[in-house]
């Protein structure tokens, strides 16, 4: 009788053993594909990859791409449907919907909203679409932020002391920046640049724009609900007007691009620039002697009603995909990857604000990072798109004619409400 | 007199154009010995050191043994297959005839004219609907057809210029239309195909967007993959992007030198037989 | 039926060829003729039929057609200014004079830097405060001259147009150089013979005979211009305003930044046919010589 039952519980346990062992092979080695364009932060994705495998046993691997080279490939690779399992994602609400509307790109809504507290509410904002935004998706959020940024002007210490100006006290008032590019310019100093060149230069006009117009109508314009006429943006862009003649534009601002303006600024040769906070990663790498800027917040031009909202938000970020094999592991990843601690070395290493909003300490951080962090709470949340993309190229060309003397804005808004139709 | 003064100002012309040619070279190389800050602080052409370690930086940070590997794979299958495929085409529009010859030939013309947007997309698909796409073979079919167009055009007109006495002699002496093609013609459009061969080597070479979008295996990606690596989302590491793009130069001129003497090798041997 | 078997031997030369392209072309080259009858974003299923719309926009499109004047003016001074230079030069060098063999590598060197390169180069030159091109008219004395080359709407194009040239001509010389190469030596003794000058031998022999190799530069020119698009980018993006854009650069822009993929195709199909008509003229202009 003994032996029976010793017989039969050396069975079971046998057989408990072949079936835990099976389990385990019958589980694959999970392995997640992740596509960046994130070129200066690919050893540190990678090693934060490494250590995720140590933990769980799930490799993740990360593959960088050019940034141009990612728009191609994303496109190709959605209409094969060969999409990776996640990938950072390249522009904002205008290409993410496109995206969302394919059917490439996971809603998250059902799978983060647990710990979607962690980021700050005007970011995840910056990839979520709602019911009655304009962009004909289905609500929800599509993208999980990896940081944060926001863009505000910085200005040369040792300049300002050259010219005459306190260092510690840069313009509050639209009246104090324009005066302050004269003294500079008086002082020999080329005064501004920024990258009108490029997309830089529709950012450095953005917090005018809410200041002049408000939330609503700047979108209702854009949207092409009212006109750009109707809802007063010639003074906008009378600001540029204003400040070409002042002679604040360094020569060649028109079609500067960012690169070119930071280098300007981080040799010293410019006094102030309109930038992002990832500039501060720049200017070390370009200037590692530079030290002594600082950042200030757009200047409150008084004849304007509302408050500035400047421009920020999400900096890198990352969408998943649909029909990925692993959609639970890949976003199990990505909340691993968004923890404090992980965000902190991230920070601490790249320069860039964390998206993780417990994670700002001002004191690990630096002064100027200190103090941009300090703006995340006046970034604008939501900009409607043009109803007419074109109409966005125009504006930025209407632009660089307007410094260059050769349109009014005037003639500019006229041209922006015939495309914008 | 006169002969020597011309002589004279056509080497201060050939000279002076020769400079500004030179010029991006020497900058490339002078950026590429230069640390970090000093790119964007000493603008002159002179370093202030020579720092040759960022060479060695530029190599083994832009992973190049593996992307040169890659680069001289596929720029050899590619122009093989194009010279091969080219020639053997180009010989038939200008010397042979078949039904509905002209309709093809434009055909391909268009090719040359149309610039596509995004003609990657429909590419690659293809390649997925194949099942070749992420292979080596994946990417050089289509790159060896993007060559075809202009490569069959400049060569048909080549041919189409050796003088018809030669052919017939040869037909005379018995030889079939293949033998026509890789005795005489060949041989005799031997600087025309040299051109073609450095066309498309360079653009085999510099080609970035269908590997791109074609490999997920890093360890299949050309040579150009290596030079993002420098590049930054906001900051761009100029000193080692100058190596890395001297390294990948180098093999382009050295098929160059080999390639241009026939360039300009004398045909008179043929044509006097 | 000899002739047929002859036929079909001579179809095989093409065979290798044909089959790359209907493989490769035909499906990319078809879907562009379709997707230019539609409204389409690149992206997302939806696709509105639109007939010949998008061909009608174009003409109305000043952004367009300033674009292919620009091309248009682009390929003219290609022609005339960057393929002389490259034929003189080819020219000399065929001389055999000394160091040609230096000259024939170091005049194909700009066509082999990367675009990179050549725009970060350009950019320099061009820079208003730190750039060659400024410095070198302050030493000369010649400051009032100066500019913002590449920001000013009035030196914008052409100094777009310089750098492209300044790549382009290395690829027209060596065209130029094979083609020399046809022209018989005996042609040129026989004319020293006869007491020819070398301007004498320069337009009744090099000239005549060069004019097939001229066609084929003067239409991969026209090409090179008209689809103009790697230089252009780094040098100005299309700007200041719309001045220095370029029909292939608009074609990117509006398929990819713009999200209107099907008027990008129509603005292709329209080039291509220019370009044909244009290549087609130059083809048989030649032969009626």
């Amino acid at each position: 009788m003994r032996r029976l039952v010793e017989k039969i519980l050396g069975l079971i346990f046998v057989l408990s053993l072949v079936f835990l062992m099976s389990i385990s092979y019958g589980k694959e080695t999970v392995k997640i594909t992740i596509w960046h364009y994130l070129n200066d932060r690919d050893k540190l994705l990678k090693t934060l990859a490494a250590q995720y495998t140590i933990k769980t046993g799930v490799r993740v691997e990360f593959q960088l791409y050019s940034g141009d080279q990612m728009g191609a490939k994303i496109r190709a690779a959605a209409q094969a449907r060969t999409l990776p399992d996640a990938w950072t994602g390249v522009g904002l609400k205008g290409d993410l919907s496109r995206l969302a509307q394919a059917g490439n790109i996971l809603n998250l809504t059902p799978y983060i909203k647990d710990w979607v507290s962690r980021f700050p509410e005007n970011i995840v904002a910056q990839v979520t679409f709602t019911k009655d935004d304009g962009y004909n998706v289905e609500p929800g959020t599509y993208g999980i932020p990896l940081d944060v940024n926001n863009m505000q002007f910085l200005y040369n210490k040792d300049l300002f002391k050259k010219a005459g100006l306190d260092p510690n006290k840069p313009p509050k008032t639209w009246k104090e920046f324009i005066e302050y590019g004269k003294k500079l310019k008086e002082a020999g100093i080329l005064p501004f640049a920024t990258g009108f060149g490029t997309w830089a230069g529709l950012t450095m006009i953005q917090p005018y724009e809410f200041a002049y117009l408000g939330e609503e109508k700047l979108n209702a314009a854009r949207l092409g609900k009212i006109t750009f006429k109707e809802a007063g943006y010639e003074r906008v862009l009378n600001l540029l007007v204003e400040m070409r003649d002042a002679g604040m534009f360094a020569p060649g601002t028109a079609t500067m691009d960012l690169p070119t303006a930071e280098q300007m600024f981080a040799n010293g040769q410019v006094a102030m620039i309109f930038d992002g906070s990832w500039a501060i990663g720049v200017f070390k790498m370009m200037n590692p002697n530079f030290k002594n800027y600082f950042v200030f917040f757009p200047p409150k031009d008084e004849r304007a009603p509302y408050q500035a909202l400047i421009p920020g938000g999400i900096g890198a970020y990352f969408v998943v995909n649909k029909d990925s094999k692993y959609i639970k592991e890949t976003i199990e990843f990505l909340k691993w990857l968004t923890d404090v601690p992980q965000q902190a070395k991230y920070a601490k290493e790249s320069f860039n604000l964390p998206a993780n909003k417990n994670t700002i300490d001002p004191r690990t951080l630096g002064p100027q990072i200190a103090e941009f962090v300090k703006g995340m709470d006046k970034v604008y949340s939501y900009l409607a798109p043009f109803k007419n993309p074109r109409t966005e190229e125009i504006l930025a060309k209407g632009m660089q004619l307007i410094i260059l003397g050769q349109k009014t804005c005037a003639e500019v808004v006229k041209e922006m409400d015939e495309t914008n139709k | 007199m006169k002969v020597k003064l011309n002589r004279i100002f056509i080497h201060l012309f050939l000279i002076s154009y020769a400079i500004t040619c030179l010029f991006p070279l020497v900058w490339m190389i002078s950026t590429s010995l230069k640390t970090t800050s000093e790119v964007y602080l000493n603008r002159n052409l002179i370093p202030k050191s020579l720092n040759f370690e960022n060479y060695i930086k530029a190599w083994t940070e832009g992973n190049f043994s593996i992307y040169f590997t890659n680069s001289i794979i596929y720029t050899i299958s590619i122009v093989v297959g194009i010279v091969i495929v080219s020639t053997l085409a180009a010989y038939a529009f200008a010397k042979l005839n078949f039904p509905f010859k002209n309709i093809i030939y434009y055909a391909f013309l268009m090719m040359m004219l149309i610039p596509i947007p995004g003609a990657f997309v429909p590419l690659y698909v293809l390649l997925v609907k194949l099942g070749i796409q992420n292979t080596r073979i994946g990417y050089i079919l289509p790159m060896i057809n993007s060559g075809l167009s202009v490569s069959i055009f400049i060569l048909k007109e080549f041919f189409e210029q050796i003088p018809k006495e030669l052919e017939e002699s040869a037909v005379i002496d018995g030889c079939n239309k293949f033998q026509l093609y890789y005795k005489i013609m060949f041989p005799l459009a031997l600087p025309a195909i040299s051109t073609i061969v450095i066309f498309n080597a360079l653009s085999a070479w510099n080609e970035y967007i269908l590997a791109a979008v074609n490999f997920t295996d890093p360890n299949k990606m050309p040579v150009q993959q290596g030079l993002f690596i420098f590049q930054g989302q906001y900051f761009t590491r100029y000193e080692l992007l100058m190596a890395a793009t001297t390294i990948i130069t180098l093999p382009i001129i050295i098929l160059y030198l080999s390639m241009q003497r026939y360039i300009v090798k004398s045909i008179s041997g043929a044509v006097k037989g | 039926m000899r002739k047929i078997g002859d036929q079909i031997g001579s179809f095989l030369f093409v065979l290798p060829a044909l089959a790359f392209f209907v493989t490769f072309s035909i499906y990319p080259l078809f879907k562009t003729f379709q997707l230019s009858f539609f409204q389409w974003d690149g992206m997302t299923k939806n696709m509105t039929f639109v007939g010949f719309q998008n061909y009608i926009n174009a003409f109305r499109d000043f952004i367009w057609l300033k674009s292919l004047k620009n091309g248009v003016y682009l390929a003219i001074l290609a022609l005339i200014i960057m393929n002389s230079i490259a034929f003189i030069l080819a020219v000399l060098v065929n001389l055999r004079i000394r160091c040609s063999k230096f000259y024939r590598v170091v005049f194909y060197i700009p066509p082999i830097l990367s675009g990179i390169v050549v725009g970060f180069i350009w950019k320099w030159i061009y820079d208003p405060n730190y750039g060659i091109l400024n410095g070198i008219l302050d030493i000369l004395h010649l400051s009032q001259f100066k500019r913002a080359w590449l920001s000013d709407i009035h030196t914008a194009l052409i100094s777009v147009s310089i750098a492209s040239m300044w790549q382009g001509v290395g690829g027209s010389f060596i065209l130029f150089l094979a083609g020399l190469q046809g022209i018989p030596e005996e042609l040129y003794e026989a004319s020293i013979v006869d007491g020819a000058s070398f301007w004498q031998q320069f337009f009744y022999i090099t000239i005549p005979l060069m004019s097939r190799t001229l066609m084929i530069v003067s239409i991969l020119t026209i090409l090179g211009a008209m689809q103009l698009l790697t230089i252009v980018i780094p040098l100005t993006n299309g700007g200041p305003g719309f001045e220095t854009e370029v029909p292939a650069l608009r074609i990117y822009k509006e398929a990819f930044s713009n999200y209107r993929f099907g008027y990008a195709t129509a603005l292709s199909v329209l080039l291509g046919i220019m370009l044909f008509i244009i290549s087609i003229i130059q083809i048989k202009l030649r032969r009626t010589d």
